[in-house]
């Protein structure tokens, strides 16, 4: 086949779709834009709810018992701090997920790509400093389960619990957000590749 | 810009230019990958209508939106489709419909040698079967004019040594 026979092929058939595939791609993105918006709500939602709910209890407690609220140990005044930080790190990504993308605002392709790969770049950054985060988040950890066991108002097995259930937490979020780093690493990769080919 | 105008505008350019978004999507990806794609770029659409200014032609914008999500797309971002029986159901009731088709197997064929390019020329080839000029070539990527012919001149060479070893059925 010759490039003017593909040109031929492309002039007389590339333009003759089946209303049927048209139709199937426009109802399957109606349906899947829709789920997706839904699940993007409420993932967005049970984070807030599972970050917050436990900080939220523990403020009640506290705040329901006279004189708790004033012995209480500035390692878990830190510890409440975290969660309510990631939330909102949530809420603002979630936010960012609804703009149009960088494509659609660059008035050339080069621009959309150099205008990405800048973004990519910081998406990997904010990534980094998330990880950053769950490790300072290990050691508060530590440091209010050792006030509270020290103060007494927790004991052995209480602290045993605690450790167990926000230490899993910790390493599945920290495993899942190295994940995250990795494709978010590989994605810069693609469209720096991307760039040098239009610009070599 | 509210939610019902968007989906007005959306459903406008999709009457006009959803050819544009399946082409596009087969220049890059076959079989269920090439489903996907079609959803990410016609998400990319939906989602840069509050961006589109009147300055720009709606098809300049859609070609540009559509090749920009093309090329950033990547096979480990895909999405899970809706199960088909929910689709069928939105749409006709629950017979199940062939996916997309390939169609012709000589168009296959042109769409499969287009597929062993690099990205870039793929864009670049595309939008030049599709019968834009050199002067709308450049104004779409961002390369002059003069870059634009240099490259297709030397991408339509490369079409023709892959074509030569290509039987038609």
């Amino acid at each position: 086949m010759t490039y003017d026979e593909m040109q031929e092929i492309w002039n007389t058939q590339g333009h003759q779709l089946r209303a049927a595939d048209c139709d199937k791609a426009l109802t399957t993105f109606a349906v899947e834009n829709r789920r997706q918006r839904r699940k993007q709500l409420g993932m967005l939602v049970w984070a807030f709810f599972q970050l917050l709910l436990l900080t939220t209890v523990l403020v009640l407690r506290f705040a329901r018992e006279p004189g708790l609220m004033a012995d209480i140990e500035w390692g878990v005044v830190a510890m409440m701090c975290l969660p309510w930080a990631y939330a909102f790190f949530l809420l603002k990504q979630y936010r960012a997920s609804t703009l149009p993308p960088a494509g659609s605002t660059s008035p050339s392709i080069v621009q959309a790509l150099e205008n990405t790969v800048l973004t990519t770049r910081a998406a990997s950054s904010r990534i980094k400093w998330l990880m950053v985060l769950y490790l300072a988040l290990a050691p508060t950890l530590a440091v209010s389960m050792w006030q509270l066991h020290e103060s007494g108002k927790m004991n052995g097995s209480e602290i045993a619990s605690m450790a167990g259930l926000f230490g899993g937490v910790l390493v599945i979020a920290a495993g899942t957000s190295y994940v995250k780093f990795r494709r978010a690493q590989a994605r810069h990769n693609h469209v720096a590749t991307l760039l040098q080919q239009f610009n070599s | 810009m509210d939610r019902k105008t968007q989906q007005e505008i959306f459903d406008r350019w999709m009457n006009c230019h959803i050819a544009v978004v399946i082409r596009v999507a087969r220049g890059f990806a076959s079989g269920a990958d090439c489903e996907d794609l079609i959803q990410e770029i016609m998400l990319a659409v939906w989602k840069s209508v509050p961006a589109y200014s009147n300055a720009a032609q709606a098809s300049t914008f859609i070609y540009r939106v559509a090749h920009n999500a093309a090329l950033t797309w990547h096979r480990s971002q895909r999405r899970l489709l809706p199960p088909a029986d929910d689709v069928d159901q939105v749409r006709d009731g629950p017979a199940t419909q062939p996916r997309i088709s390939s169609g012709d197997d000589r168009m296959e064929l042109v769409y499969s040698a287009i597929r062993q390019l690099q990205e870039a020329d793929r864009t670049l080839i595309l939008l030049s079967l599709d019968g834009l000029s050199y002067r709308e070539l450049s104004n779409i990527t961002g390369l002059s004019e003069s870059n634009v012919g240099a490259r297709l001149h030397r991408i339509k060479k490369q079409l023709t040594t892959i074509l030569k070893g290509q039987d038609l059925p």
